[in-house]
This record gives C-alpha cells, sequence and structure tokens, in this order.
C-alpha cells in the first residue's frame, strides 16, 4: 500500500463543506492552511488506491471555483503506520462506502506518466534513432546482452500505451500525438536500420536475425499476455515489471531486424520481421485498451463516459479484426 | 511525474515582494505564499519539471547567504486542471551572461535547440548523480558481488546471468559523476567519482584475477569470446548508448538507464580481463581490456557531450571559468584516448588477421 498527498487551493470559507464530502471516503487525514490571496491549501493523505475516487469527487464539486487547483505527491512513509485491514483501510465502518475499490494509480497520475512519454518530442527521437544503432549493432554481433539493452531503452511503447489511454479516455489530442510519435518513431528506426544493412554485408542466418523473422502461434499469445502485464504495471506503481515487458514483447528489434534485411535485399526474410513487429505492435495496443477497460479507466463526467465506451469498442473490434488479417498474412506467407 | 513543486522557505527579512516581482516573469503553473509564525515566508511554486532550473537560479541568486533560507524540490505525481500548452519563461534574466564565448560553446548553442535542452534542474541531477557516485562499503559490497555474478555468467556462457550482473551496474554512475563534475567544474565531486571508479575497477579487476587463477578458463566460450572482440561497431554503439544515458539521467526516465546499463556494460568486459589475465590468455584478455576502455572512453565523452548539449552550467562566476577550463581540458583527454584506442583496434585487428593467415 502506498500514500499519495493530496494538495489543494480553494477559496475562503469551504473548510466544513469539504470536511463533509470527504467524510464518506477513505480519508486519513485532513489538514488546512491559510495561504495568500484569500485561499485556503488543503492537504489530503489518502492510499493510492482510494486516490481517484476522492480526486474525481473533489474535481466535480470544486473545479468550477476561482484558484481551484489541485496536485498529487508521492509520499514514502507515514507515522503513526496505518493499519491495514482486509479492505485495505477503512477509518470507520460506514466511510468507504462511497470508494470504489481500485488497485491502481488514480486517472490524472496515470495520464500525467503515460502522456509525458507518449510526445513526439526531439528527445524521443534521439532515443528512436539511438537505440535502433544500438538494436542493430547488437543483431549484427548476435549479442544478446545488447539487443536486451536496445529492448530496455524501449522508446516505441510509451505511444503505444498513450494511445490506448487516448482510447479509453476519448482523448483527441493524446491520440493524435500518440500516432503521430508512433508513425514517426517507426518510420526512423526502418531508415536508420535499412541505412545500416545496406551499409554492412551481414549472413541473415545469424541467430539473432533467424529468431526475428518467423511469427509463430504462440508469439501472439507471448506478446498479449506481456502487453496485459505491461498495461497494469503503467497502471499500478511497478515500474520494476516494465522492464520485463519491454524485454518479452520487444519493438525495436524485429523493426531494426526488418530494416537491416530491407537495406541487405532479403525482402522475404525482412517480411517475415514486419510481420512480427506489427503482431506485437497489434497485440500491445489490444491489451492495452483490454487492460484499461477492465480497469475501469474512463473520463471524469458521464456523458464522456458513454461516447468514450463507444470508442473503446470500435477499436478493440479494429485491432482484433487487424490480428486476424495479420494471422492470414503469416500462413499465406508460409505457403508461398 | 511531470511536475515538480518548489517550496522556498526565505526569511522575511529578504523582501518577499521584490522575488514575488521576479516569478512574475516565470509562467510558473500556480504560487502561493504562506506566513510561518517565527516570521519565515514560505513560498508554493509549481512547475513543469524541465522548467524548474531558471527558477531555482534566481532563487539561489538572490537569497544566497541569507541565514535561514532553503529550497527544497518535490515530485508531483499529476495535476487538475491539467496545465495547457508549454509554459514558457518569458524573456530577460536569462541572456545577461558576458558572451567572450569560445567557438565550441557557439556550437553546442546552436544544435541545443530549446526541446533538446528541456531537462530537469542542474539541483536534481546533481543530488540523483552524486548520490549513485560515492565509495561507502555498500557500494565495494556491489561491486565485489556483481563481479562474482559475472565472473560466474560469463564461465558459465549463462546471458540471463550476465545481463543481472549489468544491471546491478555500480561502474556507470561514477562514470556519469565525473562528466557531471566536469562541466559543473566541480572539483570535490570529480575527486569522488575519479576515487569511486577507481575503487570499483580495481576491486572488480582483483576479484577477477583470484577467480581467474584457480577456476578453469575455458576461452570457446561463447559469452568470454564476445567481450574480447572488439571492432568500430563497439566505438558507435557505446557512443549511441553513453548519449541515451546521459539523456536519461538528464530527463529522469529511470527505466531507460537500465537498458544502456546493459547496452554498454563495463563490469563483463572487466571481469573478463581479469578471468583470461589469470588464466594466462593475453592475447584475449587484451582484447577484453581494450573493450572495458573503449566503453568506459565513450561513456564518458558521450556524458559531456550531452550535457553541454543540454547546457548544463554553473551559475557562480568562479566555477563558470573553472567548468570551462576542465570541459576544454577532458574533451581533449577523452578524444585522444578514444583516437588512441581505435588505432589499436585497427593494429590489433591486423594483428589477429596474421596469426589466422
Amino acid at each position: 500500500m502506498t500514500l499519495r498527498l493530496i494538495e489543494m487551493s480553494l477559496p475562503k470559507g469551504f473548510k466544513e463543506k469539504v470536511v463533509d464530502l470527504l467524510n464518506e471516503y477513505n480519508v486519513i487525514e485532513i489538514m488546512d492552511f491559510e495561504i495568500s490571496n484569500g485561499l485556503t491549501l488543503y492537504k489530503i493523505l489518502v492510499t493510492t488506491e482510494d486516490s481517484e475516487s476522492v480526486l474525481d469527487q473533489l474535481e466535480k464539486s470544486y473545479s468550477h471555483l476561482e484558484g481551484f487547483r489541485i496536485f498529487i505527491m508521492p509520499v514514502q512513509a507515514s507515522i503513526p503506520r496505518i493499519e491495514e485491514n482486509n479492505n485495505g483501510i477503512s477509518i470507520s465502518e460506514d466511510k468507504g462506502k462511497n470508494s470504489e475499490k481500485s488497485e491502481r494509480i488514480s486517472r490524472e497520475e496515470l495520464y500525467t506518466n503515460v502522456r509525458s512519454i507518449s510526445k513526439p518530442t526531439r528527445v524521443y527521437f534521439v532515443m528512436v534513432i539511438l537505440s535502433s544503432l544500438v538494436a542493430s549493432i547488437g543483431v549484427l554481433n548476435n549479442n544478446v546482452a545488447v539487443i536486451i539493452g536496445a529492448m530496455v531503452i524501449a522508446p516505441l511503447l510509451g505511444p503505444n500505451m498513450g494511445l490506448s489511454l487516448a482510447t479509453v479516455l476519448r482523448d483527441y489530442d493524446l491520440a493524435l500525438s500518440a500516432l503521430k510519435s508512433i508513425i514517426l518513431g517507426v518510420g526512423t528506426a526502418i531508415v536508420i536500420s535499412f541505412i545500416v544493412g545496406s551499409l554492412v554485408s551481414f549472413d541473415p542466418s545469424i541467430p539473432a536475425i533467424a529468431l526475428r523473422t518467423d511469427v509463430a502461434i504462440a508469439g501472439i499469445f507471448l506478446a498479449f499476455a506481456s502487453g496485459m502485464a505491461g498495461s497494469i504495471a503503467f497502471t499500478t506503481d511497478v515500474s520494476s515489471a516494465l522492464i520485463g515487458v519491454m524485454v518479452a514483447v520487444a519493438l525495436l528489434p524485429p523493426l531494426a531486424v526488418f530494416g537491416l534485411l530491407l537495406g541487405a535485399g532479403y525482402y522475404y526474410l525482412a517480411i517475415g520481421a514486419f510481420l512480427l513487429f506489427l503482431v506485437n505492435l497489434v497485440c500491445i495496443n489490444l491489451s492495452g485498451v483490454l487492460t484499461f477497460y477492465v480497469q475501469r479507466i474512463k473520463p471524469l463526467h458521464t456523458w464522456e463516459a458513454l461516447s468514450a465506451y463507444k470508442i473503446t469498442y470500435l477499436a478493440i473490434g479494429i485491432w482484433i479484426f487487424l490480428l486476424i488479417v495479420l494471422l492470414a498474412l503469416i500462413q499465406i506467407r508460409k505457403i508461398i | 511525474m511531470a511536475y515538480r513543486l518548489i517550496i522556498a522557505m526565505i526569511p522575511i527579512s529578504k523582501s518577499g515582494n521584490e522575488i514575488d516581482e521576479l516569478l512574475e516573469r516565470y509562467e510558473v503553473l500556480s504560487m502561493w505564499r504562506a506566513e510561518s509564525p517565527e516570521g519565515q515566508l514560505i513560498l508554493n511554486i509549481l512547475i513543469r519539471r524541465e522548467k524548474t532550473e531558471a527558477i531555482l537560479n534566481l532563487l539561489q541568486k538572490q537569497c544566497a547567504g541569507i541565514e535561514g533560507f532553503r529550497v527544497i524540490l518535490v515530485p508531483v505525481e499529476a495535476s487538475i486542471p491539467i496545465p495547457e500548452g508549454p509554459v514558457r519563461i518569458l524573456p530577460g534574466e536569462e541572456k545577461e551572461e558576458d558572451r567572450d564565448t569560445i567557438i565550441l560553446e557557439d556550437l553546442v548553442d546552436m544544435l541545443g535547440s530549446k526541446e533538446l535542452v528541456d531537462r530537469l534542474s542542474r539541483h536534481e541531477i546533481y543530488a540523483d548523480i552524486s548520490d549513485i557516485s560515492r565509495v561507502s562499503n555498500v557500494y565495494i559490497v556491489m561491486i565485489i558481488l556483481s563481479s562474482l555474478v559475472a565472473a560466474i555468467g560469463v564461465l558459465n556462457n549463462n546471458v540471463a546471468v550476465i545481463i543481472g550482473a549489468m544491471v546491478i551496474a555500480p561502474l556507470f554512475g561514477p562514470n556519469m559523476a565525473l562528466s557531471l563534475a566536469t562541466v559543473l567544474g566541480d572539483i570535490d565531486l570529480a575527486k569522488n567519482a575519479l576515487k569511486t571508479n577507481f575503487t570499483g575497477i580495481v576491486t572488480a579487476l582483483i576479484i577477477s584475477l583470484l577467480i581467474g587463477l584457480f577456476a578453469v578458463v575455458d576461452i570457446s566460450v561463447p559469452e568470454l569470446l564476445l567481450r574480447t572482440q572488439v571492432g568500430l561497431g563497439s566505438v558507435t554503439l557505446a557512443l549511441a548508448s553513453g548519449i541515451v544515458g546521459a539523456l536519461a539521467f538528464t530527463r529522469g526516465f529511470r527505466t531507460t538507464l537500465v537498458g544502456v546499463m546493459v547496452a554498454v556494460a563495463l563490469l563483463p568486459p572487466l571481469v573478463s580481463f581479469g578471468l583470461l589475465l589469470g588464466s594466462g590468455n593475453f592475447f584475449l584478455a587484451s582484447g577484453a581490456l581494450l573493450l572495458f576502455l573503449v566503453n568506459m572512453v565513450c561513456i564518458n565523452l558521450a556524458g559531456l557531450l550531452t550535457f553541454l548539449i543540454q547546457r548544463i552550467r554553473p551559475i557562480i562566476p568562479e566555477k563558470v571559468k573553472r567548468a570551462k577550463k576542465m570541459t576544454n581540458i577532458a574533451l581533449i583527454i577523452w578524444i585522444l584516448s578514444l583516437l588512441i584506442f581505435i588505432n589499436m583496434i585497427l593494429l590489433r585487428r591486423g594483428v589477429f588477421d596474421v596469426i589466422r593467415l
């Protein structure tokens, strides 16, 4: 169980209302301070799991007020220690009935984390270029450790998570910037590895390359399972789990192998690598949308939530359709 | 965590209004002030994490040396409402530096476009890096254990174990610290980093030499051989990963860093060198040593260049001069040694070809 400190600024005179409002939630502590400009600052200590319901309630009730702002800060520890019972913490019997039980960080926190890694910034392109170089060299030298290094640098995972989150939240801006990052990032990686492939002569039977030119059905389950684990890691606090996911269902190495083979003129093998990349991409997105949907990550207002559901179902349909098309292509390629 | 909260405690004797006016030039997301009973002014400033440095600099310049002045920087997970659009710092304040610049700095300014310069504040990077570059008992224990792990992984040809040893990676931090100390002109940090580096390398070498002396080292093991082969690809690889690593430090990407540690690992080549030396395979040992040195030089060079492009600079005038001097010297040393190593790689390859013929 981790804790979050919510700080909220409001105009003066809401103290009792705030305390009343939060009475029904699992709030560990509320403190208030007078600050400048006639505002009051509230400091509210909650568990990470309860933070979303509290935040939603506060935003719904007060976001129209002048001077309203909330921010959420991590808390390393708290003294006295907070007792934990089976239902997480609950301070009294009827408290907590409004708190929806979830085992994830709040939507706002997830959004902030994901948005910052799904934007097509220059640093992102520098990362894509450098990690494609690292992956290409690793593959050509058949050096597993280096390939794994390139997998973990994984600049492409963020935008895909961004796209899934944008789907369930119906956020067009995030979706656009994530799509732009994905398309430009993939293009950049292909160009870099294509150049390396056309300059260096290599043998396509190197194990590291051969491994990435064929898609087995098991590969689809692998990508799907790791994609889910990755989405869950994003929605909880376990960032070390993400590293494992990045390695298990890597996007960059198949892409680099595709570029290398294309550059060297091995077209049949190149198509295999590209199909593997696409399968991984589709599986990550499908499992991302599904996981976020199951974890009930949805927009704050009900009317938005309804259309978000529609978009989510549509997206799930599209991804499943693409996956089937890919499977058909893989079979066709084998026959040829 | 895309935001930071700056909490500044300023004794009231320093007029708070003056600071308020100055701060108005920066578009902070949110700011309020409170007064503590002891007559301290407490400023709370919410800001995007890439934009903290300008404000920290301002506070430092205005209030440095005042009794009771302190600033703490706290991470913020999220903010409601979501701040819209990029928060730009209004012109002014920044550009009053004296312009007796050298050509290198102009070049760096041209390369470092606004967006690439977005990064954590110097203060935060410093706190992160100096934390992992100290010689402590824990550090030495980590070095000993990860050398053992790496040696066993290499001898058994077990990639997973080798990667484990890479991620423990206690050698990466001190090298980044050295680069940071150079661009900041911070002699204390530089000394500390050098000491840590030296201690780490010597410890790892002793451990692996001992193992090499007593264990049976089979030189046909692929993972061992892989760490004796060094080519121009290794140089590109190490430079590319070094830049990614430095970027990860300055932007606060923790997981990326793990990837870098694996891609341009220092420990396995060093341990392979010790093993081969201990077992008397001198030619192969020289390859491992060369790979280790190339990786180390490339990490330092990449770190230095990245920090330069990201304009990490001290603000105290005496340190500015020292930093320039240290940066120039370090650049010359690293580039020269890289050139020498590239030469040796080419020479060694020639020797290898002769042997094969």
